[in-house]
């Protein structure tokens, strides 16, 4: 019988066999000194790697077809399955943005060790991205409503909550390679993909749904290796004393900005998208980011001259807000939505305002007018009812009510020849550290400004087959549904709020 | 040891403590047998869909004892396939896997 070979002499004997770029120039240059070694904590082998990935593919390949057997998606919470139309498409645009940012990232790191770790990477995106959609396929099929999963990547892309993802997942592969570690390897997926991949299987199985719990858990098991490339690329550039400053800088940029779009996107998703909710959103931040990625891993980096975000706390204290507000922005737009919002119910009233003391002062008058202007007789949206549409952040696209409506930070400034709105401090300085970066990015309202909203839903397409039936509803209850000629006889117009 | 993060200007104070989470599975109900057993100062924690193993100095999956209790063989590949996600410094090695609490285990300096 052959004796196995050794993983650790196999993987030593397989890093000499490297070799130089024909074109050594990454495709954007890098302020950093990245020399020319580092070690991978997983020891990444290719025979390895396909074994693994095989394994894990027919796993949750197979579960799909038990869940066809189980009716997983007809018996799925359909306040959960809506809000999925929204968050899934909005990770696989994270998925998309990181192949392409894998790839560069492989292209600008000299060391073959570090490399290979980057080339599993890149493949896990690619199935990351096939898994997600195998599971959107599932839902298009199965799910009672399916209005919206078929065009939910589009439909992201116009959307302002999609304008969210874009912002946020972008910067994966523009730029320098080491801040897009940072951002990706660092913070998003060591601090940030846990409250979603991992945490939130528990609310899905809550609500019904465990074709997405098994695909999430699947999915952050290749996470797990691209948490050690950024640690294993962290410990690289820190050989180098100059490069301390800049890692700070990008921890303190890329931090702010995930938890403004993770925070809210995943908030939102875990508690609002829920009838049956296990846990508190704040209270795993507190885990999986406060004690975890900061306390067990950022604060032990000190003595190397890394530093914990200075907006921390402020993070720890917006971290219980964002989400509800985000979600009554949603709720207030939901006929420009690709899918059905709903209507908080007594029950959920109850459980926000005991686990976020003040809930019901600040957000309850507006949940009781979501519903009272649900059905189609009323009338009414509660988009009339707001003083004006707020501003989306120039930075994180999320509307400058943040992080409460009575607390607005909003910052309103002219840059070049136009007025700017930024939602935050943090934002605020993020902009006017990387303008070039931000400054190009319109704005939802500033197209559709003097528009009726009827006309914006139907050049979005966000109706039905019948050409008339809104795919975006108040509520997953209705009897009668929301067609267009509803929304024309309101005759809401939409007002660009940064307009001259 | 919790982090208070909403504190302003808050000293870092770097926890020791590290994690794995496993999906929940055959593989990952031996793995968790054997650590209740082998490191009694670990603290597991089920959440329905995944156990959470932590401890505040080093975890060890010594692949051939796993095997042992699970009746069949396993390796470090396919022990990974149950793990979702870990914190900590992780190290595989030669049908080992293990997570340290040191911020640069030996095998990184």
């Amino acid at each position: 019988m052959t004796k196995k070979k050794s993983l650790v002499e196999v993987h030593e004997k397989s890093k000499s066999y490297d070799w130089d770029y024909p074109e050594p120039d990454p495709k954007y240059p890098s302020r950093f000194i990245i020399p020319k070694t580092g070690k991978d904590p997983f020891r990444m082998l290719v025979r390895d790697y396909v074994r693994m990935e095989e394994e894990k593919d027919a796993r949750t390949y197979g579960f799909l077809d038990g869940a066809l057997r189980m009716q997983v998606a007809e018996k799925t919470e359909p306040r959960f399955m809506e809000a999925l139309k929204l968050t899934l498409p909005d990770l696989t645009n994270a998925e998309f943005q990181a192949v392409a940012g894998v790839g560069m990232i492989a292209r600008g790191i000299g060391n073959q060790e570090l490399r290979q770790g980057y080339y599993a990477q890149m493949l896990d995106e690619v199935r990351h991205t096939q898994l997600e959609m195998s599971l959107r396929r599932y839902y298009v099929e199965h799910a009672p409503d399916p209005a919206g999963w078929d065009i939910a990547q589009k439909a992201l892309y116009q959307h302002p909550g999609g304008h969210v993802s874009l912002a946020l997942f972008q910067n994966f592969n523009t730029g320098d390679v080491i801040d897009a570690v940072i951002n990706l390897n660092v913070v998003v997926e060591t601090a940030y993909t846990n409250i979603l991949l991992v945490a939130t299987p528990e609310t899905a199985v809550a609500n019904g749904d465990h074709a997405l719990a098994t695909t999430f858990l699947s999915i952050q098991s290749d996470e797990a290796r691209h948490m050690a490339n950024g640690y294993g690329t962290l410990f690289a550039v820190l050989q180098d004393e100059s490069n301390v400053p800049l890692i700070n800088e990008a921890l303190e940029r890329h931090f702010w900005h995930s938890h403004r779009g993770l925070d809210a996107l995943v908030g939102w998703q875990s508690e609002y998208g829920a009838v049956h909710r296990p846990w508190v959103y704040k209270d795993q931040w507190q885990e999986w980011v406060a004690d975890d990625f900061i306390g067990s891993y950022v604060d032990k980096l000190t003595e190397f001259g890394v530093e914990p975000p200075t907006r921390l706390a402020k993070v720890a204290q917006d971290v219980s807000w964002i989400h509800h507000s985000t979600a009554l922005a949603l709720a207030a737009i939901w006929p420009l939505n690709f899918w059905r919002s709903d209507v908080m119910g007594p029950a959920d009233l109850e459980w926000f305002d005991r686990h976020y003391p003040g809930w019901a002062q600040v957000y309850g008058p507006f949940w009781a007018g979501h519903a009272a202007m649900a059905d189609p007789s009323s009338g009414r949206l509660m988009l009339q009812e707001l003083p004006s549409l707020p501003p989306f952040c120039q930075v994180c696209q999320l509307p400058c009510i943040m992080p409460r409506p009575d607390l607005s930070e909003i910052r309103v400034f002219e840059h070049g020849g136009r007025s700017i709105a930024v939602c935050s401090e943090g934002c605020d300085w993020i902009f006017h550290r990387w303008p070039q970066a931000y400054e190009g990015r319109k704005s939802f309202w500033a197209k559709y400004h003097g528009w009726d909203l009827a006309d914006v839903i139907l050049d979005l397409g966000y109706v039905r087959p019948d050409g008339r039936t809104l795919i975006g509803q108040p509520s997953v209850s209705l009897e009668t549904l929301w067609t267009i000629d509803d929304i024309r006889r309101i005759g809401f117009e939409i007002k660009d709020p940064l307009a001259g | 040891m919790t982090v208070n993060a909403g504190v302003p200007g808050r000293p870092p104070a770097g926890r020791d403590t590290i994690g794995i989470t496993l999906m929940t599975s055959a593989d990952t109900e031996a793995a968790v047998a054997m650590i209740r057993e082998e490191q009694p100062d670990a603290r597991i924690s089920f959440r329905g869909v995944t156990y959470k193993i932590e401890s505040d100095d080093v975890l060890v999956f010594d692949m051939a004892r796993l095997g042992e209790r699970l009746g069949r063989p396993i390796d470090t590949d396919l022990f990974l396939v149950n793990m979702s996600t870990y914190y900590g410094r992780m190290e595989v090695s030669d049908d080992l896997v293990r997570i340290h609490s040191d911020i640069r285990p030996e095998r990184f300096q």
